[in-house]
């Protein structure tokens, strides 16, 4: 029965936890939440820096993010770890921005669709080696995001289409491109 | 060999193949020399992909400026090197009156894209697209895809659906004869207000981001995915397929977990949750206990409880005063044995170390938020 189902996956649910250094920021203290930072900022940072392809896009990105978190840490209940729950929060942020971004595009510069102009990527096209975090920075950004969500984050393709406004054909479209130029790339 | 896989290699390694079609692609690798060494490039990028640093230390530490925001809640602009030159118009050999309508001009044309950039903005309104038939944004008739700005009501017909994208967080079906007004579109106050019919959330974020205002409630998402029906009157039904959902109004909340419902009244607020699949006569039970103030519904609503209607008894119990306290906890007690050191005593003097501990063994959670809505 669905409801029995419900109710044992709701008896069996891990109990809330919210780590003490977590509960002090919740309270406002400052120093607590410098922990925090400290504890995360390199996790959050090499999201950052892998979505925007650039250190003071992820700097800036960075700053958001905690910020973010800041403002919103009292909504953490502890049903979830806390990094999962601050990774989330980092994501948001990050594609927040780079919609707006995107639309920002579309409305003032008159880009129907940056994708389509966008076909290229910063690959090179002769024998250049890369390693692999170079290659993933010159992707056209659209492949980036969801290569960086899918395949280092672990994103499904269904939340990745749903957080971008996208549907799952073009996410898995366009992960098969970044996975695409990527081998070509990385076999030279 | 003309007939290559390389197309299915990507579902290959991301296991989306039926067992029959893995075997296909096993043998044909073992046949076709330019598959097999695109597999081998696919198996090397995954290798890559799998020893990636998961941290990466930011070379100049950021903390200073995050900690600057947070305390003086401005901008801080980024380092030196990073900051955006400010925007210089190129010296010409126009005249100083062309130049003054030039500018005049690119001030009027930025303020304008600024307006368009801000009536766009995500916090300004949402994605909003016409499923089925007409529908009525304000006193205009839609169809199609369009906008849904804060302030706007939605009106859907006898005929006609709608799906309204939440931000980035997730979606809000609007079925048939449903009015909603979209009060807030900030990234940590996502809000509708339904005024009648009826809509399906499905809201992936952290909790308290996405609120629903009811005549006779205010619905708090606690990330999860419900169904939420206001009738004419005003009467409300929650539903909830999973996670949580809080419903509070002056004062009264309810809180209702995966697989049970709700149902709200105009000047009173929430009801006492009940699992979905509750007997009728104790969902009849709560509704004249409820809202009918009818003090015998009470024996039919403990009378017909089983133990999975913990959620209902623990409300009621941590509501209740007196005879009726007992009663309920006589019967909560005989489901659901209380753990050590929790007394009929103590819980009925509600001692509170005890009521966390009992809520706890009930595993109805001991999240700080849950305790401070129903205590």
């Amino acid at each position: 029965m669905l409801a029995q189902r419900y109710t044992e996956a709701w008896l069996e649910r891990p109990e809330p936890f919210i780590p003490d250094v977590v509960r002090l920021a919740q309270e406002g203290d400052v120093a607590a939440f410098e922990r925090v930072y400290r504890e995360h900022e390199g996790r959050v940072y090499a999201l950052c820096l892998r979505l925007a392809s650039d250190r003071s896009r992820a700097e800036e990105l960075m700053q958001d993010v905690f910020v973010k978190v800041w403002e919103t840490i009292d909504t953490f209940r502890g049903e979830s770890a806390f990094s999962s729950w601050l990774h989330r929060v980092a994501v948001n942020v990050a594609l927040t921005s780079f919609r707006s971004e995107r639309r920002y595009r579309q409305r003032v510069e008159g880009v129907e669709d940056p994708e389509l102009h966008d076909r290229g990527s910063g690959l090179p096209t002769t024998g250049e080696s890369l390693d692999l975090e170079k290659a993933i920075s010159r992707l056209p950004q659209q492949a980036r995001i969801i290569f960086v969500l899918h395949d280092v984050e672990g994103y499904r393709h269904e939340e990745i289409a749903s957080r971008l406004g996208v549907t799952v054909g073009t996410t898995k479209a366009q992960l098969h491109r970044a996975r695409r130029l990527l081998r070509e790339v990385l076999q030279r | 060999m003309t007939d290559h896989r390389t197309h299915q290699i990507d579902d290959y390694f991301d296991g989306a193949l039926s067992n029959a079609d893995r075997t296909a692609i096993d043998n044909h690798l073992r046949l076709c020399k330019a598959c097999r060494t695109e597999f081998d490039r696919m198996k090397h990028l995954r290798e890559q992909i799998s020893v990636l640093p998961r941290s990466i230390k930011p070379e100049r530490d950021l903390w200073p400026d995050v900690k600057k925001r947070i305390t003086t809640r401005t901008v801080i602009p980024l380092s030196s090197e990073s900051r955006r030159e400010p925007l210089r118009l190129p010296r010409t050999g126009l005249s100083r009156s062309l130049r003054t309508v030039a500018a005049i001009a690119a001030t009027l044309a930025i303020t304008a894209v600024g307006v368009w950039w801000y009536l766009q903005d995500p916090e300004t309104g949402w994605n909003l697209a016409v499923r089925e038939g007409t529908a009525w944004l304000g006193s205009r008739m839609i169809s199609g895809e369009t906008r849904i700005s804060v302030g706007e009501t939605l009106r859907t017909g006898n005929a006609s659906t709608a799906l309204i994208e939440v931000g980035l967080i997730g979606h809000v079906d609007v079925e048939a004869n449903t009015i909603i007004r979209l009060v807030r579109a900030s990234l940590t106050d996502h809000r509708f207000a339904l005024e009648k019919g009826t809509i399906a959330a499905r809201i992936s974020a952290p909790p308290r981001l996405f609120f629903v205002e009811t005549p006779s409630a205010l619905a708090v998402d606690l990330g999860c995915a419900y169904t939420l029906s206001v009738d004419d009157s005003g009467k409300g039904l929650l539903r909830v397929s999973s996670g949580w959902v809080a419903l509070e109004y002056d004062g009264r909340s309810s809180v209702v977990p995966a697989g049970a419902e709700c149902r709200t009244r105009p000047g009173f607020g929430p009801g006492t949750p009940y699992q979905s699949d509750a007997s009728a006569r104790l969902i009849e039970g709560l509704e004249r206990l409820d809202f009918g103030g009818a003090t015998d519904a009470l024996a039919v609503v403990l009378a017909e409880a089983r133990n999975m209607d913990s959620i209902t008894l623990w409300h009621l119990f941590l509501r209740s005063r007196g005879t009726d306290r007992e009663r309920i906890y006589d019967r909560l007690a005989s489901l659901v044995k209380p753990p050590p050191g929790v007394t009929r005593e103590g819980m009925l003097a509600g001692d509170r170390k005890m009521t966390e501990r009992w809520q706890d063994h009930l595993n109805l959670g001991m999240d700080s938020w849950w305790r401070s809505v129903i205590l």
